[in-house]
């Protein structure tokens, strides 16, 4: 450990300013990189130009109109960095499209944390619909060996889908 | 919490400002060695240690049906003991989930339902992951957790080059980025006896949209003392086990 630290005190010293090498990018957008010891572009921090004339689009109903596309599955393991997989998701876009059946209803339900208002007015989700959350309030009825949720007569058990909860309309048990 | 907010907001300045996801592959691997030697640095802290811990927050990219990129935060409080225990809290947008790998079986568990999945799992934290990723089950810090996360960091790296110092909130980083056939990532590093990540982005520039993960790391302690339940479900009297979703063909 102590080499290593000999090490990186070095290079720490070979990335000093006064050794750094300002190059003349800034203006293509591109930071050089690939010049060992002399590859520092100082100038690109200061000159990053915030664009102030974005103006978020209040209006877009992210929950009723979007649903994420899950389609891929990149994730790789074994050789190099980075894992990706799409199915660790906090939220509830993913479900309905991850198993191909992203009706609207679903995509209601699995978006609705808030509001109730979309479920009620939606046709009831066929059999097999996977959705992220269970809309509005549901009971949970324990049977062997599992649970299934009862909300307004439509049936719901829950899975793991990654490390998210996903729920599955079922017929009565 | 806004310091976190602050870096990651720096940090996706900095990107943007230098556009660096579309790097062109080399034919050959162009690895500066002081890259290398800085990372094999900062994962020989991790590497060395036996029990530690940190917290992780999490911005990570899906895309939408209408192609447009969706961010999600969480904010993750990990826990390893090697070579076969982890722990790790995920406070995330919708709901919190618990993961524990006690070295024979590994559970996620949501307080909010207290339901619960348990799988038996290989006895290192490694195949574990392994075992667990091909559940659908991964963790975007996954490759940290691993016994020698160094060899497995590098292989297939296609170009490996210092930026240099960066300085963000006041503290200065070591600023790397690789390449290689799938991502394009950046670690900055905070230099010391023990040098640690400070921040990591990925993107996945195969993947449609070219989603990123952006990852910003606080609390290391690379001497942590955690209690021994801390890797051990116990089942609440009233949770209920389930199972994870049939995963479809070829996944």
């Amino acid at each position: 450990m102590k080499n290593v630290s000999l090490t990186l005190f070095a290079i720490w010293f070979a990335l000093s300013p006064l050794q750094a090498q300002v190059r003349g990018y800034r203006n293509q957008g591109r930071v050089q990189v690939g010049n060992r010891s002399a590859n520092v572009n100082r100038n690109v921090n200061q000159n990053a130009n915030v664009n102030r004339n974005v103006n978020v689009n209040n209006n877009v109903n992210v929950n009723r109109n979007v649903n994420v596309n899950t389609n891929y599955h990149g994730g790789y393991y074994g050789g190099g960095c980075c894992y990706y997989h799409d199915d660790w998701n906090w939220g509830s876009f993913a479900a309905g499209a991850a198993v191909g059946v992203a009706t609207t209803a679903a995509v209601a339900a699995a978006t609705s944390h808030s509001t109730t208002t979309v479920v009620t007015t939606a046709p009831a989700p066929p059999i097999g619909t996977v959705v992220g959350a269970l809309p509005g309030s549901c009971t949970a009825i324990s049977t062997a060996g599992a649970v299934i949720y009862n909300c307004s007569n439509i049936y719901y058990r829950p899975y793991y889908q990654g490390t998210s909860l996903v729920y599955q309309v079922v017929t009565y048990p | 919490m806004l310091k976190r907010c602050c870096f990651l907001g720096c940090i996706s300045l900095v990107v943007g400002a230098i556009a660096i996801s579309a790097a062109t592959p080399a034919t050959q691997p162009d690895l500066d060695p002081d890259a290398l030697a800085i990372l094999k640095a900062t994962m020989g802290s991790l590497a060395d240690a036996k029990t530690f811990s940190f917290h992780v927050r999490v911005a990570r990219d899906r895309q939408a049906t209408n192609n447009q990129i969706i961010t999600y935060f969480n904010q993750d409080a990990v826990t390893v003991s090697r070579p076969n225990k982890l722990r790790i809290d995920i406070d995330g947008e919708h709901h919190d989930v618990q993961f524990y790998f006690d070295g024979t079986k590994a559970t996620l568990f949501t307080p909010e339902t207290k339901l619960y999945v348990s799988h038996a799992a290989p006895a290192t934290i490694d195949e574990m992951l392994k075992t667990m990723d091909e559940r659908g089950v991964s963790f975007p810090m996954n490759n940290l957790l691993e016994n020698r996360p160094y060899d497995t960091l590098i292989k297939g790296l296609q170009t490996a080059y210092v930026v240099g110092r960066v300085n963000i909130n006041d503290k200065t980083f070591i600023h790397l980025v690789f390449t290689e056939a799938s991502a394009d990532w950046q670690l900055w590093v905070e230099p010391g006896d023990k040098p640690l990540p400070k921040g990591l982005i990925i993107v996945y520039k195969t993947e449609p949209g070219s989603p990123r993960v952006t990852m910003d790391f606080s609390d290391w302690n690379l001497n942590a003392q955690p209690d021994a339940q801390t890797f051990d479900f116990v089942k609440p009297e009233d949770a209920h086990e389930i199972q994870f979703f049939p995963m479809k063909a070829g996944k």
